[in-house]
């Protein structure tokens, strides 16, 4: 029992479920939540064990359900509320930051908000430029929310049902191509939310990723490491705010080479707040320059060649760091 | 109505009037900055309403010193909020935008236009979840009817048959544009009435306030669902300090200040419950006085200190790295 | 004509498709627009309509059954394209088959390969610094005092300069070549010395017996080979049957050329072929039983173990056996055994006759059902100690199979072939 393989979806599933049976509180709330069952199937079976008022289905106002989101804490519920897309979030950035991230800080700490903001991002198949985006740099660097990113099935249950149960405001970025990844969830783990997870250990080269880039970092590793004949450590970051730093730091002073693989724009992505630390406070300890991969600074495509050509692939991915290795002394 | 509540409404207009000058007082001599917003003029909305709407919810906006405090926020801990003290309702995180009491149900304090609306929305889901009895009143101005935030939330309240008063204050103008420029009508309500019964009111009486927003009160907590009050007043001062009022005409302003809701409530007292003139302006003094208080509680009150930055930003506290 | 259903794509992420029912059977006559088929994706339970009239021919998968998106799920008689095509009579056979059809769709579901030029091109900005370094390297450089511009211009350290490099021109330094293989062999870092004068292969040696410091020395691929092997042994659930048979045929047979090695061959091989789990192998779902009896034979060469395999040899004469075992010795002495030759047996067999130990037991080789440890012969008797495995043989058929090894030991007709 206490290990268990399912679907991503279905961890959080399981998350929302058991946190909303332990707490009549815990509400849900978003386009198609209830009766559909939401959009990926996180939902599902949710309305009918709860009701309708537990389970809300709200119109297509995306400022509304994190607004109500906030309002349903103040007056003392655990709402989550479930944005489609992180596309149709930015409809409610002004939520998220002015009000969200902001009224506890405002208020001297008098008003807690108890909010998860939950919703998929990144480029899945062919949906174009205005379904395909990443704003995870955007949301960390708000201070008064935190923003997880979560990769892992394990992490997925553990982290939701955390977050649901935390006093803060908190960003729940899933991937769409993650919603039917397998994996293992150990119900007995005691897992810290707010530190990183290493994937896989090695010495010489740190590859930090978070989101679906960790599995494809995964994919493109064993061709890396039969090229180079070196071995790479995996970072998935799990928390982009708080970041994890101790974590990274302790890799890299290992291997002092990093590399950085976001699925985001390459201009002000969020791997340029780790390059930004690495050189900042561990200089000293690089033996090469900062690899980063990215997107390219372009709107997503919908033509499935030019959709991969714009973000990193496992081939990019395995290709770009064996070059920049034997560039650089490996 | 009784007279002990006309005196109290009376004196919180009073306190009120003495507050904001005070405040323009401190604002011009440099010990209060950022915006302040004065709501000079407009007392008898703010007053009537609350003391119409004593135990629900109130959201509300960045105009709202005589608000927080007709809700028994004590004059001092406003006042220190505005001088930025660690004694502020907020303890000078907020500053005048941001006065904050969930204790006392008052989350006022927006400064986005429109914005604490939905959370209005929000809060009186969860009263009629919890089915509580007072439901929620949300005040916004006659500028914030045409942001898209004010007509997601008209729907989704009536949708819900949620319990919301939503209360306008229609002083006709959003900053410097004056309403019937940017929308097709005077009265905002017209903008509710597809969803919703409404009442319309002359705002610069405060008795008339008083009875709209019990009877409005009285109709969300019976689970009718929402309903909409627009009050009509004037604001006299500029929207902030620093509003050259060249949008419109010291005649205009003459006009509405012949109407002072002040004198409208002096005057209901002498002549209809019989108080003599001394005894309003022993009121005046006893507000005076209060004020001065505040004034001297702020003015000695401790700054927060630097090493409290960090406080309150969340309840779990886990650091980024810097420095 | 055929018209193909495939299993839909009916959300972004979706990859496969679980047919929840079937809304038609074969030989139904289909209208455009009829529900054929529920599917459940990753989103939800969908329905698969027909675009096309006509009379399902196949169902290809069955309800519960999972299938890729793009895979076909049934197949439809379509009358109308029929006659469309009667009347296009004229068309050669360039109309593609369906198989054809096929690799089509397959080849839309595949990701393009993405041109590797775009990512090449990005924000490669190349700088040449005199004295270029990595922070790491040159921190290390600067506790040692190695002057990292002079080297680069003398060739002695590579552009841009690594912390490894730094490193090997430390080590080069400080220990002559001999030391220097000596600190490799050991695994030395040069943290350990003084680094004050160049050190000589016997200041190290001292300091290695001085410090009692072990060398590391890694296992070769056949040793990991046999660990593996052994600790998969380990796993399975065995007994053992402990036993003698007679020696007196066996001696008097055996001879240079054919040693007692090949009739011990011969015997276990009958006994395969009489008792059929011993020539059983055991597989996820079902037990595998072969025709003929194939043995692997426990041969050693240096520290290599080798269980080579030899095959049928129920079919075999004692001649051919003996010229295939030579043949195997000498393949593994020149290190030339296979793969090959190490697959395709049901039992094992070691024996350490040769050695004078009478009696001890093996573990089992493989996917092997059992093992057989013949020791020296002693009063006219060789030790049997065989090792089963449980899952494929039980008690009794053991016993058995032991019974018939005592059997054949004596029976002369075994020797004459």
């Amino acid at each position: 029992m206490s290990k268990v393989e399912m679907l991503y979806r279905e961890a959080l599933n399981r998350a929302i479920d058991e946190a909303m049976s332990s707490d009549s509180n815990v509400v849900i709330l978003g386009e198609d939540v209830g009766l559909y069952g939401g959009s990926y199937r996180v939902s599902e079976g949710l309305v009918a064990k709860y009701g309708e008022d537990r389970v809300i289905d709200t119109p297509i106002a995306e400022l509304s359900i994190v607004g109500n989101a906030v309002g349903m804490a103040i007056g003392g519920l655990r709402p989550i509320a479930e944005i489609m897309t992180a596309n149709f979030a930015l409809l409610a950035f002004d939520q998220i930051i002015n009000h969200m991230a902001k009224y506890r800080y405002m208020s001297a700490g008098k008003i807690t908000l108890p909010v998860v903001v939950r919703f998929p991002q990144g480029v899945s198949r062919q949906l174009a430029a205005q379904h395909s985006e990443s704003y995870e740099q955007m949301l960390s660097a708000v201070p008064g929310v935190r923003v997880l990113a979560v990769s892992s099935v394990n992490y997925a249950y553990h982290a939701l049902k955390r977050a649901i149960f935390s006093d803060d405001p908190i960003i729940f970025i899933e991937h769409e191509l993650l919603y039917n990844k397998k994996g293992i969830v150990d119900f007995d783990e005691e897992i810290d939310i707010f530190k990183a997870n290493i994937v896989k250990e090695g010495s010489d080269i740190t590859i930090v990723s978070y989101l679906k880039m960790v599995d494809d970092v995964i994919k493109a590793v064993p061709e890396i490491e039969q090229k180079l004949n070196k071995s790479c450590e995996v970072i998935d970051l799990q928390t982009l705010n708080p970041i994890d730093f101790e974590t990274i730091k302790k890799s890299v002073e290992k291997t002092g080479r990093v590399v950085i693989v976001e699925e985001d724009h390459y201009t002000g992505g969020y791997g340029s707040q780790i390059a930004s630390f690495l050189a900042e406070k561990l200089f000293y300890t690089l033996d090469a320059p900062i690899l980063r991969i990215a997107g390219e600074d372009t709107p997503i495509p919908y033509n499935r060649k030019l959709e991969l050509a714009s973000i990193p692939t496992p081939e990019s991915i395995a290709n770009r760091v064996t070059q920049w290795g034997e560039s650089n002394g490996l | 109505m009784d007279k002990r509540e006309v005196e109290e409404i009376y004196y919180l207009m009073s306190l009120g009037r003495k507050f904001e000058y005070a405040a323009k007082e401190h604002y011009m001599s440099g010990e209060i900055s950022g915006f302040l917003h004065l709501d000079i003029g407009q007392e008898a909305v703010s007053v009537g309403a609350m003391r119409a709407f004593e135990h629900g919810d109130v959201f509300t906006t960045y105009r709202e010193h005589i608000l927080a405090i007709a809700k028994g926020i004590e004059p001092k801990a406003v006042m220190a909020e505005l001088f930025g003290k660690r004694s502020g309702v907020s303890q000078g995180r907020g500053g005048s935008m941001h006065l904050f009491e969930p204790a006392l149900h008052f989350y006022g304090g927006d400064a986005i236009v429109g914005g604490h609306l939905p959370n209005a929305v929000g809060c009186a889901y969860a009263r009629k979840f919890q089915k509580a009895q007072d439901g929620v009143m949300a005040l916004f101005g006659d500028g914030a009817t045409n942001g898209g935030a004010f007509f997601e939330s008209l729907n989704i309240a009536s949708a819900w048959k949620l319990p919301l008063l939503f209360l306008c204050e229609n002083n006709r103008y959003a900053i410097g544009t004056e309403i019937t420029r940017v929308a097709p009508f005077l009265e905002q309500s017209k903008k509710a009435e597809p969803y919703m019964p409404t009442i319309e009111v002359d705002g610069n009486d405060v008795i008339a306030v008083y009875e709209a927003v019990k009877e409005a009160r009285s109709y969300i907590q019976k689970g009718h669902g929402p309903i909409f009050v627009e009050a009509f007043t004037y604001r006299w001062e500029g929207h902030s300090m620093s509003d050259a009022a060249r949008y419109r005409s010291p005649e205009e302003v003459d006009i509405w200040k012949s109407k002072d809701p002040l004198k409208r409530v002096r005057k209901l007292l002498t002549q209809q419950y019989e108080m003599s003139e001394d005894e309003v302006d022993e009121l005046d003094k006893k507000a005076q006085a209060v004020v001065d208080n505040a004034v001297e509680f702020a003015t000695e009150s401790e700054e927060p200190g630097v090493d409290e930055l960090f406080d309150n930003i969340f309840v779990e506290r886990v650091e980024n790295v810097q420095g | 004509m055929a018209y193909e259903i495939v299993m839909p794509q009916l959300s972004d992420s979706m990859n496969e498709g679980k047919l929840i029912s079937w809304k038609v059977k074969a030989g139904d006559s289909v209208k455009s627009g009829d529900v054929i088929a529920e599917v459940e994706s990753d989103k939800a339970i969908m329905e698969v309509q027909t675009f096309k009239d006509g009379i399902v021919q196949e169902l290809k998968i069955s309800e519960g059954d999972t299938a890729p998106v793009g895979s076909v799920i049934a197949v439809i008689e379509d009358n109308s394209t029929a006659t469309v095509e009667k009347a296009e009579v004229k068309k050669p056979k360039t109309e593609p088959k369906p198989k054809e059809i096929k690799t089509v769709k397959e080849s839309i579901k595949k990701e393009p390969e993405i041109s590797q030029d775009i990512v090449e091109k990005r924000r490669d900005i190349k700088i040449e610094i005199e004295g270029m370094a990595s922070p790491r390297a040159k921190a290390l450089a600067g506790q040692y005092g190695i002057d990292i511009v002079t080297l680069q211009k003398e060739g002695r350290l590579p552009k841009p300069t690594h912390t490894q490099d730094i490193k090997e021109f430390i080590y080069k330094r400080y220990f002559t070549p001999k030391a220097l293989k000596v600190v490799r062999d050991y695994e030395l870092d040069y943290d350990a010395f003084a680094l004050n004068h160049k050190y000589r292969y016997d200041e190290v040696m001292r300091y290695i017996e001085d410090n009692d410091i072990a060398m590391p020395k890694p296992l070769s691929t056949m040793q990991k080979a046999v660990i593996d092997t052994v600790t998969k042994a380990q796993q399975k659930p065995v007994y053992h049957i402990y036993d003698f048979i007679d020696a007196t045929l066996l001696q008097e047979y055996s001879s240079e050329d054919k040693s007692i090695t090949v009739w011990l061959l011969k015997i276990f091989a009958q006994a395969m072929m009489d008792i059929e789990q011993f020539r059983s192998r055991l597989l996820k779902e079902s037990i595998q039983i072969y025709p003929n009896a194939s043995i692997s034979l426990a041969m050693a060469n240096g520290e290599a173990l080798y269980m080579p395999v030899f095959r049928d040899i129920n079919l075999k004469s004692s001649d051919e056996i003996a010229k295939e075992l030579a043949y195997m010795k000498q393949k593994l002495k020149e290190g030339r055994v296979s793969a090959d030759d190490l697959r395709g047996s049901t039992f094992g067999i070691s024996n350490l006759g040769m050695t004078g130990i009478e009696r001890f037991d093996a573990m089992i080789n493989a996917d092997d059902s059992g093992i057989a440890a013949t020791g020296a012969i002693k009063n006219g008797k060789i030790a049997v100690t065989l090792t089963i495995d449980h899952r494929l043989i039980n008690g009794w058929q053991g016993a058995v199979f032991m019974q018939r090894l005592k059997e054949l030991a004596k029976n002369e007709d075994i020797f004459k072939g």
